[in-house]
């Protein structure tokens, strides 16, 4: 045997050590990925099982699948949750929401990360310390102040609160997306001409486009999930958002679950078609959100 | 002159006229939680709707109604009939002068005739009126009727005859008590105040929470290691770790198909319980109820307030919002939502016909509380009676009993610590003399 040979037989034998040291590591990184998936899934395996079974079914069988499918689950949950009304008010109140976010924030974000005005960086820890409070140390307070402006009840008096709530934590992702841009590229297209408001919307706006959806999502999903707020300053079934439909499901100590998991099918579905279409672009914003700090 | 003086006078009339059209509809606002049937309540409301255009009730159905209105009440909104879910919850809100007295009222239009001598007492705080007690309930002891009469079984008078019952039961195989708080952790109170009241007997309860005598007494001590006993042997849904981990939907469930034979529940339970017997339960089964076993023997049943009603310190209609309280606690109204909606009475006196049209067996069942309560044979429901913080202790502390931590003499002299503090700040709730 040549020494090229040699070395070649010894390549072989590393080359095939290696392999099997791989398809053993990729043995247990799928392993370990398909728990982390069960993990996910089985939850929303169980809701979708328990929304197709009758109380009583549920009590001696709450998680395998259901014996009889029982599809007026979904029906009645529609019905009795009203969630024709609230499914529309709610997107009507996380489409204005969201709306007044990208604006106001982006402009705001834009004019602290660029700007830097006086006192920028008191108003950033403004934010955040006003951010960490409960909502229960200031809810009273809030609902007199709104009563006396005549908002209490009102759709757009919500909306306020929303946009308000939301906008330290649009501020602080939107700016920390925008203090890292090259400046380079603002100061060029100064050069070429252009103003202030074109150099946010022709440079800083493209290049911050994940960032954007990014809030767009986050603030989406908070608004479409909010319950306490909704529920205090709202009266009208008739402008009732989605999430108390599930009250609706309720008597005094316990819960049809049933009707209770075919509403829940009913509301995460358009979140999860909406964040399975986006999921890219979400979790590379919120990556790089997170990273430019 | 004269001509100025008729013209003046037709102005006069015609403002008057324009002034009553104006403020002809009076509107009074309540609201229902989703889960205490706010749409069947509507319809009832409005047979008075109909026949007082002048004075127009808007029933709202409100979620998580407590927070909600003790939020908007302290922000100086909410509706003009407040609802709380009890008496005890009633005394923060008077104190802070967020609801008004209702003396006056009750006087005027004749409340101390419509309700039972002790359930004015109730909204009682510091000598004044301030709720109206509403949804009477008492805790009875449902069975699966069907099994019980497959193995000749009779439901017990005695708490002897019980535990007899449920030994012969547990090596049957069958688990006595389909009982779990996985839903609902204060589930633990309905069992340490009905053991209180069905061994300890009414009138020692009553004493000790007038102070007459401790919770240590050895008629207390004995319901408690009763109460224990029970849990120790896994009767209480099959074992103290189920127990723990055991739903609503999983205890009515056993007891619907027979795997458990009895369940100590309230009256509440009326409107859900046939959802898991007979063809909704996919079984053959049928059930019933028996009152809750006592030492003695006697029927003994504990009473409960499941909500209240005052009225709103910022309503513009107080007299108007009483008016229609008024309505709201006939006995033709509450026969009404008892019959229509399955909503529990208030405490008034309701005749027998007003409940035609109910089960047999809820109606049975509130005829022996209303006999119970009027022959002094009735007892005391922890969250009605027992202060905030000794009724919270019950619950909580309980468990520990249950999982050995504790002895029953540490659990009840702790609750008897507790509970003099509470007397001596003056926070029991009004408990009716007897």
């Amino acid at each position: 045997m040549t020494a090229f040979g040699k070395v070649s037989l010894r390549g072989n034998i590393l080359q095939r050590g290696r392999s099997k040291e791989r398809s053993r590591l990729l043995v247990f990184n799928h392993a370990v990925l398909l728990l982390l998936t069960a993990f996910a899934v089985l939850p929303l395996l169980i809701l979708f099982f328990n929304s197709l079974k009758t109380k009583a079914e549920i009590g001696a069988n709450p998680l395998g699948p259901p014996n009889q499918i029982i599809a007026e689950n979904y029906i009645n949950a529609w019905e009795q949750g009203n969630f024709a009304t609230t499914m529309r008010n709610s997107v009507i109140y996380v489409v204005v929401t969201i709306a007044a976010e990208l604006v106001l924030g982006g402009l705001a974000a834009y004019a602290l990360a660029r700007k830097k005005p006086p006192g920028s960086d008191l108003l950033m820890l403004y934010f955040l310390v006003a951010s960490t409070i409960p909502l229960w140390m200031y809810i009273v307070p809030l609902y007199t102040q709104f009563r006396i402006w005549g908002l209490v009840g009102e759709v757009h008096g919500l909306i306020i609160i929303y946009i308000a709530g939301n906008a330290p934590l649009t501020i602080f992702l939107l700016r920390s997306y925008m203090i890292d841009l090259p400046r380079e590229l603002e100061d060029a297209a100064r050069v070429d001409g252009a103003n202030e408001l074109q150099v946010l919307t022709r440079i800083v706006l493209p290049l911050t486009k994940p960032g954007f959806l990014t809030v767009g999502l986050v603030v989406g999903l908070g608004v479409w999930n909010e319950f306490t707020l909704a529920l205090t300053f709202i009266y009208d079934p008739s402008r009732a958002p989605v999430t108390t439909s599930f009250f609706k499901f309720t008597d005094r100590f316990a819960r049809d679950w049933a009707l209770t998991s075919a509403g829940a099918v009913i509301i995460i579905f358009p979140v999860m078609v909406l964040f399975l279409a986006l999921q890219r672009q979400f979790i590379e914003g919120l990556a790089e959100g997170g990273i430019k700090t | 002159m004269k001509r100025l003086k008729i013209c003046f006078g037709m102005l006069v009339l015609l403002l008057a006229l324009s002034s009553v059209g104006a403020q002809d509809v009076t509107t009074v606002s309540m609201w229902f939680g989703e889960s205490e049937y706010a749409q069947c309540i509507t319809e009832v409301v409005n047979g008075f709707n109909d026949v007082n255009p002048a004075l127009q009730i808007e029933i709202i159905p409100q979620a998580d109604t407590w927070n909600t209105t003790r939020t908007a009440v302290a922000g100086g909104g909410g509706p003009d009939v407040v609802r709380s879910p009890g008496p005890s919850f009633v005394y923060e809100m008077a104190q802070q002068g967020l609801i008004l007295p209702l003396d006056s009222f009750a006087d005027e239009m004749g409340w101390r005739d419509t309700f039972v001598g002790w359930a004015l007492d109730l909204g009682l705080v510091d000598g004044q009126l301030y709720s109206l007690a509403d949804e009477l309930e008492t805790l009875v002891m449902y069975y699966n009727k069907t099994l019980f009469e497959a193995n000749g079984w009779t439901p017990p008078d005695t708490m002897d005859e019980l535990i007899a019952l449920a030994e012969e039961m547990e090596a049957a195989g069958i688990v006595p008590f389909s009982h779990g708080n996985a839903d609902w952790r204060p589930t633990n109170e309905w069992f340490v105040g009905e053991f209180m009241t069905q061994i300890a007997g009414p009138h020692n309860v009553y004493k000790a929470l007038t102070g007459q005598i401790p919770w240590t007494d050895e008629s207390m001590v004995e319901a408690m290691e009763t109460l224990d006993m029970m849990q120790q042997r896994g009767w209480f849904g099959g074992g103290l770790d189920l127990y723990f981990t055991n739903t609503f939907d999983t205890n009515l469930s056993m007891l619907g198909n027979g795997e458990a034979a009895m369940n100590i529940e309230g009256t509440w339970r009326f409107n859900g319980i046939p959802d898991y017997f007979g063809e909704a339960g996919g079984n053959d089964n049928d059930w019933d109820w028996a009152p809750v076993p006592s030492k003695t023997g006697d029927d003994l049943f504990t009473i409960g307030m499941g909500n209240t009603s005052s009225i709103n310190a910022n309503t513009p209609h107080p007299q108007e919002t009483a008016t229609f309280l008024t309505w709201f606690f006939s006995a033709e109204t509450q026969g009404a939502m008892l019959s229509n909606c399955g909503k529990g009475p208030a405490p008034i006196h309701l005749p027998e016909d007003a409940m035609v049209g109910l089960d047999s067996r809820v109606s049975r069942a509130y005829a022996a509380l209303s006999e119970a309560s009027a022959d002094d044979r009735y007892g005391y429901t922890t969250w009605t009676f027992w202060p905030p913080k000794s009724d919270v202790y019950i619950y909580e502390e309980v468990e520990r009993v249950w999982t050995g931590e504790i002895t029953v003499m540490d659990y009840l002299e702790g609750l008897n610590e507790l509970f003099a503090e509470e007397l001596a700040a003056g926070d029991i709730p009004p408990i009716p003399s007897r």
